[in-house]
């Protein structure tokens, strides 16, 4: 207990009480509700000690037994304590046993509630033990009976709110009541919490027309055994005293608002992992429903002596919703902590200057805001390898075990971005435009905060750590893969700090339950895997690359448990080995030689200057130029040159984060500046078009009119042809002198990015493009209408092909597009059909009228499809006997997706379960 | 130690990002040579009392069809089989009603021949018929003095429309008409341009047909009183052999030029005096034609190679008093050829002119095949000369010639005062 508490020698005196001259003073009654657990005799020892003169009596509330010692009188309800005082008391003095009233608080009271014609006053009530803390200095409400105090958490009393005033209510640890009113009122409400039991006494009272007032000059130290905060029976107290205290005109609107302001609530608590606020609810609610019957009787009883309408209490309260307001308050921040770990924000603006890298987080925030204007006014554009989300449902599915339909159909699991793309439509209640928007803003904020976070981890605090996140978005290597419109490539270096950074837990960190943090890694490395496949190794070789350098801070069990973020990519990575292997598939990009050597530049310097900023630069220069050597050598597939790609940016990353991390004039050090600097002004420069360094253009739109024209049987298929590689959007193949790919008439969406192993319905589709290419064909329309080709488009090239069409017998040239040779297949036949009847697509299979015929469907034949298959040259056919052609993968390539999502659901458990602190 | 150490191993890092050997970018696979397919674009008439037949002869046995097509659609189609070495003859009659049209013969083999013959009361053309079409073609040796019909027929039977510029030249000089801008063919149509009314009175036409969007194959056709030549606009060329009948009608080789500057050609000549180079020589001036006048050079069927400085063409137009006979030339010599619709008129007389460029003695067969006739026939032509084989009576539907050297092939036909002249369709080597 504070010095002021046991200071009892040299008390400051309060004005004493104004009564006319000669007038007796007012007399007052005390009445002390015992708090269980809390030390009575002390509590009646500081009663004892009070300075006012005209204490009639004393007497102690409890349900329990205990001890008092005479003239102290024992009573086992206020009521009767209330009810049995005589009518020479003048006021009754209601204070808890856990309260340490100051000598003066009663004189104190008594002087200014007389003083200001009040029939309620409440003491200025202090946290016991603490150098004055403010526990309540009188409160509004809202309309729905949440307090506000308006006091900060730990907010000191330096007497800055020491005015006598009117407030919508008291705390009941301490309050000076007339005893007419008292009596009049029936007390405290017995089954209230005391929070709510002042809330409700002093509406009551208010609606008597009586003044409530809070008098600072009494002083209580309180010490809080009474209730627990924010139990769910003070929010149930709430509901009672404002069903007790409204008029039915303004309960009809109050009582359905507080409900969806519940809800509201509950859901956003829940979104921070909090689901006790909806348990409190809940429970409230429920509990009022049981005391419904006692609300409607104090109800009655009340109205009869009911003064004054509703308004009175309005005047008291703050518009709105306090509960809302917190609930806003939170977000924003949890928001704010992803930039501020250091809470300068929150602990004030007058000190976020002196926060190390907040200008550094927000400067990157405000660039990387800039770089992804576009985003806002035209949404992600459809082009190079990035493409719209398919519907969640059948995304989910997909991913689950779905038909993989890119180009003719193949029999390889979809890439596992589908399960991403699908679980983030259905948070966006089923609307993949908006959560692939939100996804890719997501993307710019995840890779600043990310690597501002991680490098904090890594016990960084320079402003370089949150700028050095635009090297993350478009540095060396993933200014090339946005540039290409790798969607994919720019998520996964987002998601790539964050994964690093789980699992670099230093091992004096002990305040995380290792639930929380195994759920943490997996969180972040199942989606890292999701986007980047092979990216959900670098966590682990992060750790092992960081222990080889002498750091510290990398938990080698969390760097095991990162590998299970596998799980989501295995089926992929199993069914199309090529992605990792085939060098023809690589996009055929290479680092360009300046970036290396600015980089050498900055970790050369840093080789000079101390060993923290070493050993991180040395780590993050060994990932960039190795990524980079990788890249170069053209080994492997694009997965390969996908991870490289992204490494040599997180690894650049690093250099210029430890490069910034600290400003002085050493020479070293302003090298190694200068070197990051440069590096920024690089990366800003890819992200100036306002799209994050992803290609301009809508390739759905421009081919738009394969389902704008499209007839009965549907938009069918495009084959796109071009010399020129980046020309067609996705994964290519390469043709005679051409290269080439299918895609869905009604507009390629993610899942079709990456075609699979050629299947021989690809072979056959070469070989024709192949005959076609000789001139042989003279209808080529008819060689393609197998393939359910409905358009031949032409991208400006090449020559040759463009002349052998012009002489062939059925593909006719269309002018659709200014910039491509257009030809309609009027030969085509539809994707799946039987003879009478075209079969439409439902969910990843097919589905039509049922008949006793065989539908034909122009894909791939594979293992799985049903009901009763058969091949039909490189296609099949099916039983349209059900209606209906489904896909189900059977084995490890459906066991291993239902175990990543088990996973990523265990790992939200484990979140959740290690939050809970004992 | 360890500092420098590290700067020196991070430099060799970065060293070898930058200047790692790069790897081959992922390429698309080689062009594939061209195959063009094996068909052939033949004009036809029917009506205005003439009559179309096409001849397909063919070394390979196999189906095939003819599409009549005009109007932007197919107005017919007849299949047909062929058998190795065999022939068939489709009346266009048969598949198309009345009008100028085109045909579309689709072979069983590049080994094939399609001719178009056209026949009235008094009038006979014949044409092998063109397989490729190209992007520009010359056209020359028509008129349009009085009693003479100067026409363009301009065929597309592909999916796609057409368009096409002429530059026409005359002996005026560059003839100017919006008409000649750009002449639309449809898909599956054909169009025709007569210059016997746009430009009436010209005494030497040439043509200069180029594609600027899709493709056409081009004839020319010009009636001269009852008698009607036909012959093909053909892609010019540096090289050519034309053939010429002998006898004392008066004929006349036109070369024409596609070049707008000058253009100089050379001629040798092959006759019963062998080889005579440097025959001829001159200059063609910005897009004009030179004309080289057969009547005075030699009784005998002669022969003569071309060339020119840039590319030409020359057509060989036999002009008697009483009939019109118009060919192209031939690009190369060859060891088979096909003659399709040779002695294919009844009671005409038919005469193969076989020239031989080589300097060994050429020993060629000739068979023929078809309708109510045959033939079996062999040639011998010495070097640099020029061998006739006359047709016996009967009517096939073409000739099959085959030689132990390269030669070039044309015919001729006289039916009455009509007059047909066509060079054969040059085959592959087996």
């Amino acid at each position: 207990m504070s010095s002021r508490m046991t200071d009892v020698a040299t008390p400051q005196l309060a004005e004493e009480p104004t009564v006319e001259a000669g007038a007796p003073l007012p007399r007052v009654k005390v009445i002390v509700t015992h708090i269980p657990g809390s030390d009575l005799d002390a509590a009646l020892a500081t009663i004892e000690r009070q300075v006012y003169g005209a204490v009639t009596s004393v007497e102690v509330v409890s349900v329990e037994p205990v001890s008092v010692k005479a003239p102290v009188l024992l009573r086992e309800s206020l009521d009767d304590s209330i009810v049995a005082t005589a009518h020479e008391v003048d006021y009754l003095w209601l204070v808890h046993s856990d309260a340490r009233p100051r000598p003066d608080a009663l004189n104190a009271l008594v002087a200014e509630v007389e003083r200001n014609d009040a029939a309620l006053g409440g003491s200025k009530v202090l946290v016991a033990g603490s150098k004055d803390e403010l526990e309540s200095i009188g409160s509004a409400t809202d309309v729905f009976g949440e307090p506000y105090s308006g006091l900060d958490e730990g907010e000191i009393d330096l007497q800055q709110y020491d005015v006598v005033r009117e407030v919508a209510f008291v705390s009941s640890v301490s309050m000076l009541v007339r005893r007419d009113l008292a009596q009049g009122l029936g007390g405290l409400d017995t089954v209230l919490e005391p929070g709510a039991a002042g809330l409700d006494f002093s509406q009551r009272v208010r609606l008597t027309g009586g003044r409530v007032i809070i008098v600072p000059s009494s002083e209580v130290y309180h010490q809080g055994r009474c209730s627990e905060p924010e139990g769910w029976r003070e929010l149930a107290g709430r509901y009672r005293a404002m069903l007790k205290a409204y008029r039915l005109v303004t309960l009809v609107w109050v009582v359905p608002f507080g409900l969806l302001l519940a809800v509201i609530d509950s859901l956003a608590n829940l979104l921070f992992l909090r689901w006790r606020p909806a348990g409190r609810y809940l429970l409230a609610i429920l509990w009022n429903l049981g005391k419904l019957p006692s609300t409607i009787g104090a109800r009655r009883r009340f109205r009869r002596v009911r003064s004054v309408g509703d308004e009175e209490l309005f005047r008291f309260q703050a518009r709105g919703s306090i509960r809302m307001r917190e609930v806003g308050t939170d977000i924003s921040d949890t928001l704010l902590f992803m930039f501020d770990e250091d809470h300068a924000l929150v602990r004030g603006t007058q000190r976020v200057w002196a926060s190390p890298g907040i200008w550094g987080a927000i400067l990157a925030a405000v660039i990387a805001l800039f770089s992804a204007r576009a985003f806002f006014f035209g949404g992600v554009p459809n082009a190079g390898y990035s493409f719209p989300f398919e519907e969640a449902s059948t995304s989910l599915a997909r991913f689950l075990g779905g038909w993989n339909e890119a180009g003719l159909g193949t029999a390889t699991p979809v890439h596992p971005s589908s399960g991403l793309t699908g679980l983030a439509s259905t948070l966006t209640f089923g609307h993949p435009g908006a959560a692939r928007t939100l996804l890719t803003l997501a993307f710019s904020v995840l890779a600043i905060t990310g690597m501002g976070r991680l490098m904090g981890r890594l016990g960084f605090r320079g402003p370089g750590r949150y700028m050095s996140g635009l090297i993350l978005l478009s540095g060396p290597g993933t200014t090339l893969l946005t540039g290409r419109g790798s969607w994919l490539g720019l998520g996964a270096a987002a998601f790539l700090p964050w994964a690093v950074r789980a699992v670099f837990v230093h091992i004096s960190k002990t305040d995380t339950s290792p639930w929380s943090l195994g759920g943490w890694t997996l969180l972040w490395c199942l989606p890292l895997a999701a986007l980047s496949p092979l990216a959900a190794l670098v966590p682990a070789v992060a750790v092992l690359l960081w222990w080889s350098v002498g750091g510290s801070r990398g938990r080698f069990w969390l760097a095991g448990l990162s590998l299970l973020g596998l799980l989501a990519a295995l089926p992929f990575l199993i069914g199309d080995p090529g992605w990792v292997t085939d060098g023809t598939r690589r996009l055929g990009l290479s680092v360009p030689g300046y970036w290396p050597l600015v980089a050498l530049a900055a970790v050369a310097a840093l080789m000079f200057v101390e060993g923290r900023l070493r050993r991180l630069a040395t780590a993050g220069a060994v990932l960039a130029f190795g990524a980079m050597i990788l890249v170069n050598s053209g080994i492997g597939g694009p997965g390969v040159e996908e991870l490289g790609l992204i490494v040599a940016s997180f690894g650049t990353a690093i250099v210029v984060s430890a490069a910034l991390d600290m400003f002085s004039r050493t020479p070293m050090r302003v090298i190694a500046a200068v070197s990051a600097a440069a590096m920024l002004v690089l990366s800003i420069g890819a992200l100036a078009d306002g799209r994050l360094g992803l290609p301009s253009g809508d390739e759905n739109a421009r081919y738009a009119f394969a389902s704008t024209l499209a007839g009965e049987d549907g938009p069918g298929r495009l084959l796109l042809v071009s010399d020129t590689r980046q020309a067609i959007p996705g994964e290519v193949r390469a043709g005679p002198g051409l290269w080439y790919r299918v895609v869905d008439g009604a507009g390629m969406t993610s899942d079709e990015v990456w075609l699979g192993p050629p299947a021989a319905g690809d072979e056959a589709l070469g070989a024709a493009l192949e005959r076609i290419a000789t001139g042989a064909e003279l209808r080529p329309g008819e060689l393609l209408a197998g393939f359910s080709i409905d358009w031949v488009v032409v991208i400006d090239g090449p020559e040759y092909l463009n002349a052998i069409l012009q002489s062939q017998l059925d593909l006719l040239p269309t002018p659709l597009d200014p910039t491509s040779s257009v030809y309609d297949n009027p030969m085509s036949v539809p994707l799946a059909a039987g003879e009478t009847a075209v079969w439409d697509r439902a969910g990843t299979g097919f589905a039509g009228p049922a008949s006793a015929e065989r539908v034909r469907i122009s894909m791939n034949g594979a293992t799985g499809w049903s009901p009763a298959p058969e091949a039909d040259d490189w296609a099949f056919t099916v039983s349209a006997e059900a209606g209906e052609a489904t896909f189900r993968w059977t084995g490890i390539n459906r066991i291993l997706p239902l175990a990543a999502a088990v996973t990523f659901i265990a790992a939200l458990i484990a979140i959740v379960v290690g939050r809970v602190r004992p | 130690v360890k500092r420098y150490l590290s700067v020196v191993l991070l430099g060799a890092m970065a060293a070898l990002a930058v200047w790692f050997p790069e790897a081959a970018e992922p390429s698309a696979g080689p062009i594939p040579g061209t195959n063009p397919p094996p068909v052939a674009i033949c004009p036809a008439i029917e009506g205005q009392g003439r009559s179309t037949v096409i001849d397909v002869l063919s070394h390979v046995s196999g189906p095939g069809r003819l599409t009549a097509f005009a109007s932007g659609g197919s107005t017919g189609q007849i299949r047909f089989e062929l058998t190795s070495k065999g022939s068939v003859r489709v009346p266009v009659i048969d598949v198309s009603a009345i009008g100028v049209v085109g045909g579309l013969a689709e072979v069983p083999d590049p080994a094939a021949g399609v001719g178009s013959l056209i026949t009235g009361t008094d009038s006979v053309a014949a044409e092998a018929c063109p397989s490729t079409p190209s992007r520009e073609y010359v056209i020359a040796g028509g008129s349009t003095l009085s009693g003479e019909g100067l026409e363009i027929h301009m065929m597309n039977p592909y999916a796609g429309d057409a368009a096409v510029t002429l530059t026409v030249v005359s002996e005026s000089g560059i003839e100017a008409n919006q008409v000649f801008d750009n002449v639309v063919v449809p898909s599956r149509s054909s169009a025709v341009v007569d210059l016997g009314v746009l430009l009436p009175g010209r005494r030497v036409i040439s043509v200069l047909v180029e594609a600027t969007a899709g493709s056409v194959i081009a004839v020319g056709r010009l009636d001269q009183g009852s008698d009607s030549a036909l012959w093909n606009a053909v892609e010019p060329a540096q090289e050519w052999y034309v053939v010429a009948p002998g006898g004392s009608h008066p004929r006349e080789i036109v070369i024409a030029s596609a070049s707008p500057g000058e253009v100089n050609y050379e001629v040798d000549m092959y006759g019963p005096d062998g080889l005579v180079e440097g025959y001829a020589d001159g200059v063609i001036e910005n897009r004009g034609t030179a004309r080289i006048n057969l009547r005075n050079v030699s009784k005998d069927p002669v022969a003569f190679r071309i060339f020119g400085s840039g590319p030409i063409a020359p057509f060989l137009r036999f002009d008697p008093d009483s009939g019109i006979a118009m060919t192209g030339g031939a690009r190369v010599p060859a060891s088979r050829w096909i003659l399709p619709g040779a002695a294919g008129v009844r009671n005409a007389g038919t005469r193969v002119l076989i020239a031989n460029p080589g300097n060994g003695e050429a020993t060629v067969d000739i068979e023929g095949t078809g309708g109510s006739g045959e033939v079996d026939g062999q040639l011998v032509v010495p070097p640099g000369g020029v061998g006739v084989y006359v047709l016996p009576e009967g009517v096939v539907h073409g000739l099959f010639v085959e030689s132990d050297l390269p030669v070039v092939s044309m015919w001729f036909m006289q039916s009455g005062d009509s007059y047909a002249i066509s060079t054969g369709v040059p085959l592959a080597d087996e």
